[in-house]
């Protein structure tokens, strides 16, 4: 089955499309961030690691840790 | 996963506390444990006036905003480091909060007394940028604070900040800065109080605030913050934490416990002396501060532009 719409994911300053559902906990792995270090929006809600995330969904990780 | 406040959809888990919370739950929650910060260690009272540094980052933006929130009536200072376009949007951003909060601020420009930005003043001195900052900085937000009556300078310096900084120490055994940290340093000999009410909050936890609070913040980082080893220590900890929630908090309130001994010890053998030009703190006749201006000061003085913001 095709989706039209693949769910897209920002984190900084890319988009990266994926054709799949998974949790907010598989979406930092895939991208082997640290669940402490990122905050995950969806639709622009805050969102916990145990949430799913669905295809046509507008993604977005935001770094927490700044500083020099 | 549910709110353990009203049972609605959570938004943010917060391991460390063994809890999960929606949006408003977690505001109420972040705002009410910063208050219990600043009065189990008496950082604020009523009759103080409290001056926020602000970076345009947002820690201390959602500082700034958070105080005000509580009641505090807090003003910002900002210092215009001359770094590129970072030090625009960053004075951008701290201009939007103070329209916000109806509260003044107050920025410093480098290049107003030294024509030059920290980068070029770095370079000439052959010092690294991020120390001369820091020397630049601590001076200039003291002198404001004193300057303009301030009796508390408040900085957004977070768990994660302190936890990293005190792990650097401990790895090379800088034991001339290992005690010196702490939530509070009181008023001093020319140097207003510091404090650090988010000390005990972890940076998502302060980054999830200003997110949820729509707090517009610099998400760059500074360009001179690339590669530092603070950010090494954040990371490395934090794996740390994903693995072993809570080890962050236990590592600092520890070291809290520790340091109150020790700072005691050495505030009795520590020798006071004044910066003979400006009366600032100093282990020689002049301070930092005066020698860098006197080398490379254009002439002007120290000054400070104040912005007030309009009625909405």
């Amino acid at each position: 089955m095709c989706y039209e719409f693949p769910m897209t994911v920002e984190w900084e300053g890319k988009i990266h499309e994926i054709d799949r559902r998974l949790t907010v906990a598989g979406l930092l792995d895939m991208f082997s961030l640290s669940k402490e270090a990122h905050l995950v929006t969806s639709n622009g809600t805050l969102t916990t690691e145990d949430r799913m995330l669905e295809r046509d969904d507008r993604v977005r990780i935001v770094r927490v840790i700044s500083g020099g | 996963m549910k709110c353990r406040v009203c049972g609605g959809q959570a938004n943010i888990r917060l391991p460390q506390y063994n809890s999960a919370l929606c949006a408003s739950d977690f505001v109420a929650f972040f705002e009410k444990r910063v208050s219990g910060t600043i009065t189990k260690h008496a950082l604020l009272g009523e009759q103080d006036r409290t001056l926020v540094a602000v970076s345009g980052g947002k820690d201390s933006l959602s500082l700034w905003y958070l105080l005000n929130r509580l009641g505090f009536s807090a003003d910002g200072i900002y210092i215009d480091l001359g770094i590129r376009d970072y030090s625009h949007v960053s004075l951008v951003k701290a201009r939007q909060m103070a329209d916000r909060l109806q509260r003044r601020l107050y920025s410093f420009s480098l290049s107003g007394t030294f024509s030059k930005g920290i980068e070029e003043l770095a370079r000439i001195m052959k010092r690294p940028p991020c120390s001369l900052c820091g020397t630049i900085k601590r001076y200039v937000m003291n002198r404001a604070s004193t300057h303009y009556g301030y009796s508390v300078l408040a900085t957004g310096h977070n768990l994660d900040d302190e936890a990293s900084a005190l792990l650097g120490n401990i790895l090379h055994w800088k034991e001339e800065y290992l005690w010196k940290k702490g939530v509070v340093l009181e008023a001093e000999h020319g140097l207003a109080k510091k404090v650090k009410p988010f000390f005990l909050c972890s940076e998502k936890e302060a980054a999830a605030y200003a997110l949820l609070n729509k707090i517009d913040y610099v998400y760059e980082e500074c360009p001179h913050s690339l590669g530092a080893k603070t950010l090494l220590y954040k990371s490395l900890l934090n794996r740390v934490e994903d693995v072993s929630p809570a080890t962050k908090i236990a590592f600092l309130k520890g070291y809290l416990k520790r340091a109150k001994a020790e700072v005691s010890r050495e505030q009795e053998e520590k020798e006071k002396s004044s910066c003979k030009v400006c009366g600032y703190p100093s282990y020689s006749e002049e301070c930092n501060f005066c020698r860098l201006l006197k080398r490379f000061g254009n002439g002007a003085a120290v000054r400070f532009d104040i912005y007030v913001p309009s009625e909405p």
